[in-house]
Formats: C-alpha cells, structure tokens, sequence
C-alpha cells in the first residue's frame, strides 16, 4: 500500500503505457467483432509476428539509441511500416484462409473459436521453431533512460512515444470508423449485413477491411511493445492478446471509444492493484476486474454498440 | 458449395449407404438385446484394452496402458463433462481446465496434509470441483453467451495463478507424493504399472455416462436442448433458464473434479503448468472436433484428441505445430464435428436431401449469411 502512495505517479506512467497498448489490441478485437460478430483469438499471435518483423527490421537498418531525435524517428518509422505490412497481410490472410471457410460452412460459432486458437499456436510454435523459445533483444532506437520526473515519477522517453503515438493512431482511427466513406461501409455492415449488401456495400470487401484495420494496429502495438520492452519472444502474443481482449469487453465490446476507455482502465487498473497486493496478481486483479465490471454492468464501460442489432 | 463440401459430399454418401446395409439397420431398429450384447462386448474390449498388444495401435515412445489413463481416459471424462455445456447447454466454457486443477489439487492437499484416503477425497473432489463452477456460473451466466469465452478463460487463468502464488499448495513446485488408492476389489494400485488405473477410470466414465444420458432424457435434458436452440424462447415458455444452465456447469464441474482427483492419485505429483490455459482449448477442441452434443462424437474426439500426440511422439518439437495446424484444418474442414449431434426425432431413415448447388452470394462467401440457412437439420447447427 505504502508502495502505492510514495510512488504513485510512476505506477500511473506505467500503467497508462501498457494500457496504450492494451487499447492498441484491443481496437483490433472489437473492430473484426462489430463486423462478424466474432473473438478473433489469433490476434495475439499477428501481433506477436508484428512484433518480429520490427526487430528484424531494426536489426537491417541497425538501429540504436544515442543516434539523434531524426534518427530515432526515422528507425521507428522503417520499424513500424515493417510490422503494420506484416501483420496486415497476416491477418488478411487469416480471414481468407481460417475464418471465411468456416463461416460460409456454419455461419461462425465455437470451430471459429477453436480454429482462432488452433492458429496463435501455430503462428507461436512456427516462430519457436525459428528463433528459439528464449527472449530475443530488439532494437532499441528510443532511449530507455529517465528523462525527466512529473510530480516525483520518472517519466522515459519510451513511455511518452508509447502513449503519444498510441494515442494519437487510436484517436486517428476512431475518426476513420466514424467518418470516411469505408468506415460508414463498415458501421453500415455492423448493423445490418444483409440490408448493408442491398444498399451496394461489397460486404466481403468490408470484411477484409476490418482484418486489414486490426493488422495495422497490431503492428503499430508490436513495435511500441518493443520499444518499451526491448525485447519479444514466441510466446509474447498469448497473454497481451488476452488482456487486449479483457479490455475491449471492459469497455464495451463493438466500441471503438470502449476500446481506448477499457485498455487505460485496465493497464492502470493493473499497475494499481499490482502495487497493493504484488506483482504477481496482476492476471488475477484485471480478469478480477473485468468480471466484476461486466455482473454490474454487462454492457462495458462505454457500452457496446450493437446489443441491439446480433440479439 | 465449398470446395470443402465437394470433397467431403462423397464420403457423406458413401456414410449414408452404410447406414442404410442390413446390419446398421437391425442395430439401430432391432431389438433391445442386439444392442446391449454390442455394449457388453465394447466394455469387455475397453477393460481388456491395456494388456493387449496391437501392432498399429500401440504408442511406440510411451507405455500404452499408462497413455490410456492419461491422457486418453482422463480427456475423455473430460469431454463428457465439458459437453454437458457446450454440446448441451450450448454454454461456451474456456475454463474446464479450472475445475480439474481443482480436483487433483483437492486429491493431492487432502491426502498429504489430512492423510486422506483416494476414495474419502473422490466425493469432496467432485464437490469442490461443483462448486467453484457454481461460483464461476453464478458469476458469469447472466451475461451474453458469447461473451462466455473470455470469461471463462479468465477464470481458468485465475485458478492457475492463485495455485501459483499459494505457498500451501507448493506454488510452481506443486504438490509430490500423493498416495495411491487403496486396493479394491482384487485390483492394487502401484506406481508402475498403469493398467488398474485404467479399469478404474473406465468405470468411473461408465458411471458417469449413465447417470449423464438418464439427464438427458429427463426433463433436465429437455431443458438444456431448449436453452441451447433458443434461450428466450425457453424463458417465455416457463424454463428456468439461469438455473439449469447453473445445472449444467455445475455438473460438468463435478466431473473434471473426479477426473482431476484419480489423474492426482495415479501421477503421483501435480504442478501448475499442467493446467494452463491451453489445457482448456484442448478440452474444447475435442468436444467441438467430435461433434458436440453427440456422446459417441465427444468421447470419439476426445480420445483422438488425446491419442494423436503420444502416438507421434518422436518429433518433440513439432508436435505442438503439428497438432494445432491438423486442429485448425479440422475445423475449417468439418466446424461441425465429425459425428455431429442429432436431435431427437429427426433421425433421417432415407437419404439426405440433395445439397443445392447454386452459386453463393457475395453474403453467403463472405459467411455473413450462412449457406447452412437451407440445408439439413444437423448441417445448420453451427452451435
């Protein structure tokens, strides 16, 4: 407890970037559920790809910290187009090979569940395979030091260009869902696929595009990961895509302001609770929380946006 | 159709004439005594299983009478009681994994803190093994059925993460030296040879597949099958839905305890990383692999499910890979199971109705208006 109040504004910082990231992930689960109505249990293993394909990346360019403000900038930038191709073309592929002949044949349901999951192990064991099962260090372009301290807690520079560029990528798409002409197709098909379908949306076209969009961002989240921590491995997929999920359904599952909502509450949720009672419980505080938050209110947070349209 | 379909389309023909040769039909329509000589014989063969020596069937890296206890039987118990809300309920449950943890945890802390003996532990196993499902069921049930999955999953990981920060329950070490049974009826439970383990977990499963099938045909069943086809139709016709749907985890609980408390007595040592999240999809897989709601389909999966990897073992390192890729190819081949569920009633005496050939809409390829909307009974069940 007494750890919590002489320290509480570095527990903020901390819990505010992962949170970043747990909104990140879970963008990319309630975008792909407002379409089809369906948990896409592999996302955790697109972004765990993602999160490879910068390291290599940063790797190629050799990158470094101590190169300068346009340097970072520039690695980050040829890091992150890495891992947003990556995992876009990963998770295209996913909707075409695993979901789209599983839907067609039953309409969804618990083989697409099972199918989702079936897919993060393969994607693990296929990258354990390759790079061993040990942590691997990635490039760090960004310094990892303490830059300054606000209100007695040692903010670094990783952690602003986590919560800057999450942010801001969050707010951007959300603004892309709300009011380009392929987000109204998407909230279009959301409501409605079949009427969606009449009005002249290609609704495959749509489908495909929500993959894209959760790809994106789990690449953007892959390579934030590895600046915050430095390093990835095979199994760094499973567990953030979990709890990107724990907070999509914390803020509202379908909603996209839910989404953002439902990861900061979680990430700080997290490093709160893990202040009071150790490091150790924090799986248990956020699935906690999250049970919790949805007997008292089902709906999230925020509260999801098609209750009234998949009943 | 799918170019799935056009593959599987023969093999279902060819599944339908069988059905339709004399000895399918004397076993299904003829009399009662034709299908219990069948049962006994099976029973006879399952018991005899483990001392027999089958030159294909055997697994060659591993004892064959010790991979039929774990994990084909134990699976296989499992499976029975996780269908009992998948297939039957229609309850998606992540968490199986969470209520074996608890009953071989529950078997290993009572007999070697309390001296307990195997079969005082066997009923307070099951018990704990029901209630935490209570607890998790009175908990989640009034939410949205799928949100279920991560739920669910979240409390098979919360279960394993309080074994491992509880110091009482050994932690990562986990628990070692738990007792084995005692003697009964003529038979010895030892370390070594695995055999007595088998006939022992195989009555346990007989048990529990009577008392399960005569829920079924009760008006419990009845009222699962309601629930699963449509909740609030169930409601408005008087079935107290929360409740059996409680019912149904709940018993299913009961199970995965009885079959955590006898894998705690045969392997000796129980530790937290057995039962990690993924033990709970491999639960899933295999009762949605062969076919939910269908006994025969449950157990046909489950024991598939468990067999496969310690027939190959060998290939260590891809075994994993290899097993979620077949799982995932599964599934998008079959996403109804391999002997899928049947409703009462509905049991088709001739041949199938044709499955019509017109060319998919934009909607129907992209799957959000499911082709199945026309086809038969059993196919449209996507669960």
């Amino acid at each position: 407890m007494s750890a919590l109040y002489h320290q509480f504004a570095a527990f903020t910082f901390s819990g505010l970037t992962e949170g970043v990231l747990y909104a990140l992930m879970a963008f990319g689960y309630t975008i792909v559920y407002r379409i089809l109505g369906l948990f896409n249990f592999a996302h955790g293993g697109v972004f765990m790809v993602g999160t490879f394909a910068a390291l290599f990346a940063g790797r190629s360019i050799g990158a470094h910290a101590g190169a300068g403000v346009a340097g970072a900038i520039g690695a980050v930038v040829v890091m992150a187009a890495a891992a947003i191709v990556t995992c876009t073309l990963v998770s295209v592929a996913l909707e075409y090979s695993v979901y789209r002949p599983i839907r067609v044949r039953t309409g969804g349901g618990l083989a697409a569940l099972v199918a989702g999951l079936g897919m993060i192990a393969v994607l693990q064991e296929i990258m354990a395979k390759w790079q061993g099962r040990d942590q691997v260090s990635s490039a760090q372009p960004v310094s990892s030091g303490s830059l300054f301290k606000l209100l007695g807690g040692a903010v670094h520079p990783t952690q602003i260009v986590v919560v800057v560029v999450g942010l801001v990528v969050l707010f951007a798409a959300q603004r892309y869902v709300n009011v380009s002409r392929l987000g109204r197709a998407l909230r279009a098909v959301g409501q409605d696929a079949k009427t969606a379908s009449l009005m002249g949306i290609n609704v495959e076209r749509v489908v495909v595009l929500s993959f894209a969009l959760a790809g994106a961002t789990a690449g953007i989240a892959a390579v934030l990961q590895n600046l915050q921590f430095g390093s990835t491995w095979y199994y760094g997929g499973f567990s953030l895509g979990i709890k990107g999920l724990t907070a999509a359904l914390l803020g509202g599952m379908g909603s996209v302001p839910g989404a953002i909502a439902g990861g900061i509450v979680l990430g700080l949720t997290e490093s709160y609770g893990g202040a009071i009672l150790g490091a150790e419980w924090q799986d248990v505080i956020a699935f906690g929380a999250l049970i919790l938050i949805l007997v008292v209110r089902p709906t999230g947070i925020i509260g999801e946006r098609m209750a009234l349209v998949r009943a | 159709m799918s170019r799935v379909g056009a593959v599987i389309a023969p093999a279902r023909q060819r599944m339908d004439a069988l059905r339709q040769t004399r000895l399918a039909v004397t076993l299904r329509d003829g009399p009662a005594w034709v299908r219990y000589l069948l049962v006994l014989i099976m029973l006879a063969f399952f018991y005899a299983l483990p001392y027999m020596t089958i030159p294909l069937l055997n697994t060659p890296g591993s004892n064959f009478a010790t991979v039929l206890f774990f994990p084909v039987g134990v699976y296989v118990l499992c499976g029975i009681g996780l269908d009992l809300s998948v297939g039957r309920a229609g309850i998606v449950n992540f968490g199986f994994a969470g209520f074996f943890a608890i009953g071989a945890y529950a078997m290993a802390y009572l007999s070697t803190k309390h001296g307990m003996s195997y079969y005082a532990v066997l009923p307070i196993a099951a018990l704990m093994g029901g209630f935490a499902a209570l607890v998790m069921g009175l908990a989640t049930l009034r939410l949205r059925g799928d949100y279920l999955a991560i739920v669910t999953l979240a409390f098979g990981l919360i279960v394993v993460t309080v074994i491992n920060n509880s110091s009482a329950l050994g932690g990562i070490q986990g628990i070692s030296g738990v007792p084995h049974p005692g003697p009964l009826l003529g038979l010895s439970f030892g370390t070594f040879d695995a055999a007595p383990y088998d006939a022992l977990l195989l009555t346990i499963i007989v048990l529990t597949i009577l008392v399960t099938r005569q829920l079924f045909s009760s008006r419990v069943g009845r009222a699962w099958a309601a629930i699963r086809e449509d909740e609030d139709v169930a409601e408005v016709m008087g079935v107290p839905t929360f409740r059996f749907k409680v019912a149904a985890l709940v018993i299913g609980g009961m199970i995965g305890g009885l079959a955590g408390a006898t894998y705690g007595a045969q392997a000796i040592f129980v530790s937290p990383d057995t039962f990690d999240a993924l033990l709970s999809v491999v639960f899933v897989s295999a009762v949605v692999l062969g076919g939910a709601g269908n006994l025969v389909g449950v157990i046909v999966g489950s024991a598939v499910i468990a067999y496969l990897p310690e027939r190959f073992r060998g290939f260590e390192d891809l075994r994993v890979l290899i097993f979620s890729a077949v799982l995932t190819l599964m599934m998008i081949a079959r996403p109804q199971g391999l002997i899928p569920r049947r409703r009462a009633g509905t049991r088709k005496r001739g041949p199938r109705a044709p499955a019509h050939d017109e060319p998919p809409t934009a909607g129907q390829r992209a799957g959000l208006i499911p082709v199945a909307e026309s086809a038969t009974l059993s196919e449209s069940e996507a669960l």
